[in-house]
């Protein structure tokens, strides 16, 4: 024959058990007063977006440029080399 | 336990942007209970009142709220943990974790409750971390016998049983051991352990059931007979 337990004796006393007292309030202040070291994206930003838009502009300029001078491209070549040449 | 940043900026942004309507919130909830109209009568308003400056930047409003209610968290966390060091490291965590959740506080509820909530999850936390079945505590019925003998002390020592209930139901895994240490041990009722699992009701009861019964087979197998 089984040997009977009654569990809910046993939990009616644990119930009852005083937990150790705790006081932890002053270290939950140090660990939220606690900083990431504050790296601020925002000066990297600012220089990545002007550097973006100065080479947007240089792009356009060169762009326009050379399609103004595609058409005479040879002849200011010829012209270059006969002028060093004499 | 787990080591939080608070990035201040983001913190003081935060607060910029949630609080005043959180503010309103709270303040209408203090003007209830302060009058006893609603259901919210049943938050204290010195709860609320101190919620309020603590969403404001004042960190000894918070300093009081931890002090009033670390001992009711303690309570819970002392089934999820026998080790001291561990034990206050989990009720730090419990109120680190309410700090930064403390904008979805509606006051609707007693804070109590919702701190039982919170350091519910992060007990079950801690038991699924470090749950390890090859590694579990050797444990054996026959080494307590005196206490379980139904004839032997009519009184046993408070701590004895808790320490026991609580090596007892560590053999089983976190789901079950949650759901009766909540059911028996806290006595919690269906709705309140639905409430702080984040189970469903019919979760609850199914796992209570699988639970009682693999804690009954692990009576069997040392050949007694368990009455839960």
């Amino acid at each position: 024959m089984k040997k009977s337990v009654d569990l809910s004796r046993l939990i009616a006393h644990a119930r009852v058990e005083t937990p150790p007292r705790v006081d932890v309030a002053d270290d939950v202040l140090s660990l939220l007063a606690v900083r990431r070291p504050a790296v601020s994206y925002h000066p990297l930003m600012w220089i990545a977006s002007l550097s973006s838009a100065a080479a947007a502009c240089a792009a356009v300029i060169s762009f326009v440029i050379m399609r103004a001078s595609q058409s005479n491209a040879l002849s200011n070549m010829y012209e270059v080399i006969s002028w060093a040449a004499q | 336990m787990t080591i939080l940043y608070v990035d201040s900026a983001a913190l003081n942004a935060w607060r910029q942007d949630a609080v005043p309507g959180i503010l309103r919130r709270l303040g209408a909830a203090v003007a209830a209970a302060s009058s006893g109209r609603t259901r919210a009568a049943t938050v204290p308003v010195a709860d609320l009142r101190q919620i309020e400056q603590t969403l404001n930047g004042d960190s000894e409003a918070y300093k009081r709220l931890i002090e009033r209610h670390q001992q009711h968290v303690a309570n819970i966390l002392w089934k999820f943990t026998r080790d001291p060091r561990t034990h206050e490291e989990l009720v730090q965590d419990v109120f680190v974790e309410a700090f930064l959740s403390l904008r979805t506080y509606k006051g609707k509820a007693p804070l109590s409750h919702w701190l039982a909530t919170i350091a519910t999850r992060v007990g079950y936390a801690f038991w699924k971390d470090t749950y390890d079945r090859r590694r579990m505590e050797p444990f054996s019925l026959a080494d307590w016998d005196e206490l379980l003998d139904p004839d032997g002390e009519p009184n046993p020592d408070p701590s004895d049983a808790a320490r026991f209930m609580y090596e007892l139901l560590a053999q089983l895994n976190p789901r079950d051991r949650l759901v009766l240490t909540l059911r028996y041990l806290e006595e919690c009722d269906i709705d309140e352990t639905a409430r702080r699992t984040g189970w469903s009701k019919a979760m609850v009861k199914v796992q209570s059931l699988r639970a009682r019964h693999r804690l009954k087979k692990l009576f069997e197998k040392a050949g007694r007979e368990l009455e839960l």
